[in-house]
């Protein structure tokens, strides 16, 4: 039976293996699934995405809306072939559909968990809350909820009883992607006095960026939002 | 709930030779990503070449010692079984490392630490690689419980870690 966008997004959140294994074992179902797997994907980030933009406000709601979906998306694709490669180090290779759906709904478990935080995340940047905490925080919630996505990605890709070593590489790349990933789309939430802007131009990297901004004792080093921001809007 | 199982990986299609080829071309690529993507084409012939010489630098190395301390131990595996588990594992690892490409181009384009993630990409190869080979050259050891052959296998990684570290540093010296 063809699945309902709301029965999907509810076997994804439940019980994500079974969409992986009914997709697997029914191909047809592929064109269904997948575009309804990445519908889901697209709203639960954006909706994170404006959530997080609305410690600014203005533009940057929509910015970071638009932002937030690609930051799911995009990595998995560039690791991709790896995770193929790691689990063919050990058994039968992967077929691209298994990898693709698993990938999917890893990350649409995701974006729907992240929209389960979005009214605590709301409520506190509604206070006068600094931006280093608000990065902070929008950072543990994006750990917080990219962690069953990721281990649903795992378990769906690699067969039981597979080499533990492959399957933290695999959580390790994808958390390396993801971390530049996000450093090359931000800012999510722009420092209060600046412009809006929608992106900044490639300049040092997540390391660099995190000792500065979040082991530093100093407020606001100006050097986590954009040394050369890409802005089209204006001052508030 | 996975309906998969775990098997043996499935061999490695087309002639030894030309997988072995592929494999080495796995290696090399990394080399040419860090390079292309740091914006250094002058560089990506030394790093191809060093990225393709560390690993099969260690496994030749190591491998022709594996081959001799199997017989000397008088194991049943025969010395083609052992010499087709160690190729496979250099196969199955050079697509491992060929399918890195794309972080490394990414991080390399993107990042000011690419030499670090340079060397914490081969390091993965090297820490997923090794692992899987030691596992193929179980399989292909009916004696695989021997106490012999498990010290074998443990001083096989070994080795060929600190041998692929020493031309690395080499190399780069």
């Amino acid at each position: 039976m063809e699945p309902t966008l709301l029965s999907l997004a509810a076997d994804v959140l439940r019980r994500p293996l079974e969409v992986v294994e009914r997709v697997a074992e029914q191909p047809a179902l592929l064109p269904q699934v997948l575009p309804r797997l990445v519908l889901l994907a697209l709203v639960g980030g954006g909706v994170f995405g404006a959530v997080t933009g609305m410690y600014r406000g203005g533009p940057q709601v929509l910015y970071a809306a638009v932002k937030m979906p690609l930051l799911l998306l995009i990595p998995p694709m560039i690791v991709l072939p790896a995770a193929r490669a790691l689990v063919a180090l050990d058994g039968p290779a992967l077929s691209g559909q298994r990898l693709a759906t698993a990938c999917l709904v890893g990350m649409s478990r995701t974006a729907m968990l992240s929209v389960a935080l979005t009214p605590p995340l709301w409520l506190l940047y509604r206070t006068d809350l600094s931006h280093q905490s608000a990065l902070a925080w929008m950072l543990g919630s994006l750990a917080l909820v990219g962690l069953p996505g990721l281990i649903t990605v795992v378990r769906a890709m690699f067969p039981a009883g597979s080499p533990r070593g492959s399957q933290l590489a695999l959580v390790a790349l994808l958390g390396l992607v993801f971390a530049q990933t996000g450093w090359l789309l931000r800012p999510f939430m722009s420092m209060h006095g600046t412009g809006y802007p929608l992106l900044c131009a490639v300049d040092h990297d997540i390391f660099s960026g995190l000792q500065v901004r979040l082991l530093s004792t100093r407020e606001a080093p100006t050097d986590w939002d954009c040394a050369n921001p890409l802005v089209l809007g204006s001052h508030r | 709930m996975s309906a998969i199982t775990v098997s043996a990986p499935a061999p490695v299609v087309g002639a030894p030779a030309r997988a072995a080829l592929e494999a080495a071309g796995g290696f090399a690529l990394l080399g040419v990503c860090a390079g292309l993507g740091a914006g250094a084409p002058y560089r990506v012939p030394s790093l191809a070449l060093t990225a393709l010489i560390v690993p099969l630098g260690a496994w030749v190395v190591t491998g022709l010692s594996v081959l001799v301390v199997h017989q000397f131990l008088d194991l049943d595996a025969r010395p083609e079984d052992i010499a087709a588990a160690l190729g496979q594992g250099f196969v199955r690892t050079g697509q491992l490392a060929a399918s890195l490409a794309p972080v490394m181009l990414f991080m390399a384009a993107t990042s000011d630490s690419r030499m670090a993630i340079a060397c914490l990409l081969m390091g993965a190869v090297a820490a997923c690689g090794l692992p899987a080979t030691a596992r193929q050259l179980r399989r292909a050891e009916p004696q695989s419980d021997h106490a012999g052959f498990r010290w074998l296998i443990r001083g096989w990684l070994l080795f060929t870690t600190l041998v692929g570290l020493r031309i690395g540093l080499d190399l780069v010296g």
